[in-house]
């Protein structure tokens, strides 16, 4: 398990820092529980992990991260949700699982699915699985705001 | 040489197939090219002297030369000969005719039934060689020469005449030996090549038969000789088997071929059991016993094969003696057994599971889950408390672990407990560390993971478990039930008590009254087989659905209410009073009460028959009892619950 993850978590640090140019740090990581909203999280940018192994890898921000980090890429400044922040996030995961996929490649092949960008209040991203826990890494950026890389990775046998 | 040779025979040659053709064209064209010389000095020699016979000389020796180069070109073989042949019996039949003049050329005619039959075929040399022979009775012995001359005319008398009629009559009798000769000579041969050429039809379908078999058959099957080389007949498998697939085997030695993939000492051990085999120093069954390679790992282009080698001493004769060897690529096989022996494990430990997880009630069971679930929240929430360190969190996980294992432990769910033994003894060594980071925390966080699908694993074993449960009679359930609590309490107290179950409607049992009513049937049974029969009785239990109600009824045969003893215990409680018998009688279901004198785990603690009321309660039924000395009765009526379980 920590072999599958680790890399994630490794590929978020260095893709905020190659294209965001903002450093992130990742805090402890726990289990999400699917009953309990406890982030507010605005947007949430997911991509499906099939091949050798089924997951999905999913980033959460608040608003207030993706417009700022919508910024930084577009070089614009950006007031609400609009269809560049939605795609600013779902590159930004897309970055993420493309470099997981290429750093795995040696362990496990994977394929993975386009990006989906969810969008809404209080949002909460689960999967149906029951047997696959999503961990979610919470990250600090820009010092004080925060995001979620929520991971469920499971080796076919 | 042979180049000279290969000039001779000419590019034809190699496009004969057939054996006897090849034989047919070298024959016609040595023969056809042999004549030519004697013909051809013949004929010279004749030169002045019979013109016809010069022209026929060397007409004929053309002739043969014609067909001898024409027979290398483009005419079948079979037909080379005809021209040169009849030509021949033409020459023979002249000098025939032309008689003794000077020393008997005619006696040539001797060679021709040989020739003919030889160079051309049975059908046409015995005609041409039979129509020689006529044309000699006729010039040599027929009444009729005189007559011949006649139509022959003027012009063939001259010359037409018998001198020596006994040497006439013996030329003609060898020349009938020599022609009735060959042809027997012939039918000979070509019954021979009859012969042989079924019999080797035979072998040659033979030997296609084994070489098919052995090429189809998966088994890599070869002769090796004393020195271990390998022998060209191989079967095409054993290729594939050993991976050389574009090479040849025959003439290398066996042993440097699966050499690499075995050690020097199990190498020195198969040369000493294949001196062993050429010995014959031990039996057969012994040296299959004792074969090194009846299994064993073959490495080759970065993969490993498993193969089996059996070995057999092939003996000819003295010289020829050999072991015929016989490889196996049993890879698949042995993948499979691997594969087996691991699903069986599997299954084995998931039966260990199924066992363990039977054998607890399933309400503890349950509890059991939701400990497990409870513990892993408090974990989770622990980790999201960003106030605790390192340490503290650890600390937090070691104890829930724990206290899941002795859970674990106490259930006999001795699968679980011992992986989370293991973890926690992984968890202990991290926390014996003088400092513990978040890598730590990290990893120890997803080894929960597992810890938790494991214990959706036995969540699924327990609703595997109620499916299959519920699906079984609900009413013989509850009939086994009550018929061991009555063995089991009656064994206890050496009494003989039958159990007479009436009716029990499943119905009404699958409904939530099912709980009470086995509760409330066990306590009566305990009650009558405790108090009410003394050596020997019967109960009789029945749950039927009347209306809108359950109405369950109960008796046994013992003695009825002690109202002696009750009227003492109520005068305890009640000092100085005169209770009545329905006073009194209500006094059983009072909890402190009880008539027995001492106090057993079936009966005496004076909870029984008050729990039954306080159930009875509970569901809103209605108990009324009857005692006599023939035995007590209850009834109980409860308004129906549809609300199923």
């Amino acid at each position: 398990m920590e072999q599958y993850i680790k890399p994630f978590i490794e590929v978020c640090e260095s893709t905020f820092e190659n294209f965001c140019k903002s450093k992130v740090s990742p805090g402890r990581a726990f289990f999400e529980e699917k009953n309990k909203y406890e982030n507010n999280w605005d947007i949430s940018g997911v991509i499906g992990l099939s091949g050798e192994a089924q997951g999905a890898v999913a980033i959460s921000l608040s608003s207030e991260t993706a417009l700022k980090i919508t910024s930084i890429l577009t070089g614009e400044s950006h007031t609400h949700l609009d269809d560049f922040v939605l795609d600013a996030i779902g590159e930004i995961i897309n970055i993420i699982a493309g470099n997981v996929k290429k750093n795995l490649e040696e362990t496990f092949k994977l394929k993975i699915s386009l990006p989906t960008i969810i969008k809404g209040a209080a949002h909460k991203v689960v999967w149906p699985s029951e047997k696959t826990r999503i961990v979610c890494v919470p990250f600090t950026i820009f010092n004080s705001q925060q995001f979620c890389l929520s991971v469920a990775i499971d080796p076919n046998k | 040489m042979k180049k000279i040779i290969d000039l001779f025979l000419g590019k034809k040659y190699y496009s004969l197939s057939s054996l006897d053709e090849k034989i047919q064209y070298i024959s016609s064209m040595i023969i056809l090219t042999i004549v030519v010389f004697p013909l051809v000095f013949l004929g010279t020699t004749m030169i002045g002297q019979s013109s016809i016979r010069v022209a026929f000389d060397f007409t004929l020796a053309g002739l043969c030369l014609i067909f001898a180069l024409l027979v290398r070109t483009i005419l079948p073989v079979r037909y080379s000969a005809y021209f040169p042949i009849t030509a021949f019996g033409v020459y023979c039949l002249y000098l025939l005719y032309e008689g003794t003049r000077g020393a008997w050329p005619a006696s040539w005619t001797m060679a021709f039934p040989i020739l003919s039959i030889y160079l051309t075929n049975i059908t046409f040399g015995v005609i041409s060689s039979s129509v020689v022979l006529a044309g000699m009775w006729v010039f040599l012995l027929s009444p009729w020469q005189l007559g011949f001359y006649n139509i022959g005319g003027a012009y063939l008398s001259a010359q037409f005449r018998v001198e020596d009629p006994i040497l006439s009559t013996r030329f003609f009798i060898v020349y009938l030996l020599i022609f009735i000769i060959t042809v027997i000579y012939n039918r000979i041969i070509a019954y021979k090549n009859k012969q042989e050429k079924l019999l080797s039809q035979d072998l040659v379908y033979e030997r296609n038969t084994i070489k098919t078999m052995k090429d189809n058959m998966n088994l890599g099957i070869f002769l090796m000789d004393k020195n271990l080389t390998i022998q060209p007949e191989y079967s095409q498998q054993l290729l594939t088997i050993l991976s050389k697939y574009n090479e040849k085997l025959d003439g290398k030695n066996f042993l440097d071929i699966i050499g690499s993939s075995l050690s020097t000492k199990q190498i020195n051990i198969m040369m000493g059991y294949f001196d062993m085999i050429f010995q014959k120093s031990r039996s057969l069954e012994v040296l299959a016993e004792a074969n090194p390679l009846s299994e064993f790992e073959y490495k080759v282009d970065d993969r490993t094969k498993y193969l089996s080698a059996k070995f057999n001493l092939i003996e000819q004769d003295e010289e020829s003696v050999y072991i015929l060897s016989i490889l196996e690529d049993i890879t698949q096989q042995k993948e499979y057994a691997q594969e087996f022996e691991e699903r069986k494990r599997e299954q084995e430990a998931e039966m260990k599971d199924l066992f363990d997880v039977i054998q607890i009630n399933p309400m503890i069971f349950e509890d059991f889950i939701e400990t497990v679930e409870t513990n892993f929240e408090d974990i989770n929430s622990a980790l999201k408390n960003e106030l605790l360190s390192s340490k503290e969190i650890v600390t937090k996980l070691f104890q829930s672990i724990h206290a899941i294992k002795s859970n674990a432990t106490i259930l006999g769910l001795d699968n679980f407990a011992s992986i989370l033994h293991n973890f926690e003894s992984e968890i202990k060594l991290i926390l014996n560390k003088s400092e513990i980071n978040e890598e730590d925390v990290f990893s120890l966080t997803l080894k929960l993971d597992s810890i938790m699908k494991e214990k959706d694993r036995y969540q699924d074993i327990l609703s595997k478990l109620n499916q299959f449960k519920s699906k079984s009679d609900i009413a013989t359930i509850l009939k086994s039930q009550l018929e061991k609590a009555v063995a089991k309490i009656s064994q206890e107290l050496s009494k003989i008590v039958n159990l007479n179950v009436i009716e029990l409607n499943s119905e009404v049992l699958e409904t939530k009254l099912r709980k009470p009513i086995k509760e409330i049937l066990l306590q009566f049974i305990r009650n009558s087989i405790n108090h009410g029969i003394k050596t020997q009785g019967e109960l009789k239990v029945s749950v039927k659905q009347v209306d809108n109600t359950v109405v369950v009824d109960y008796s046994d045969n013992g003695k009825g209410l002690d109202y002696t003893k009750l009227k003492e215990k109520y005068l305890k409680l009640y000092p100085g009073s005169e209770p009545t018998k329905s006073q009194l009688s209500q006094l059983i279901f009072r909890p402190e009460v009880s008539t027995a004198n001492t106090v057993s785990t079936i009966a005496g603690r004076g909870v029984g028959l008050s729990l039954v009321k306080d159930l009875v309660s509970q569901y809103k039924g209605k108990l009324s009892f009857g005692s006599s000395e023939k035995g007590l009765i209850f009834k109980i009526v409860f308004p129906i619950l549809h609300e199923k379980v």
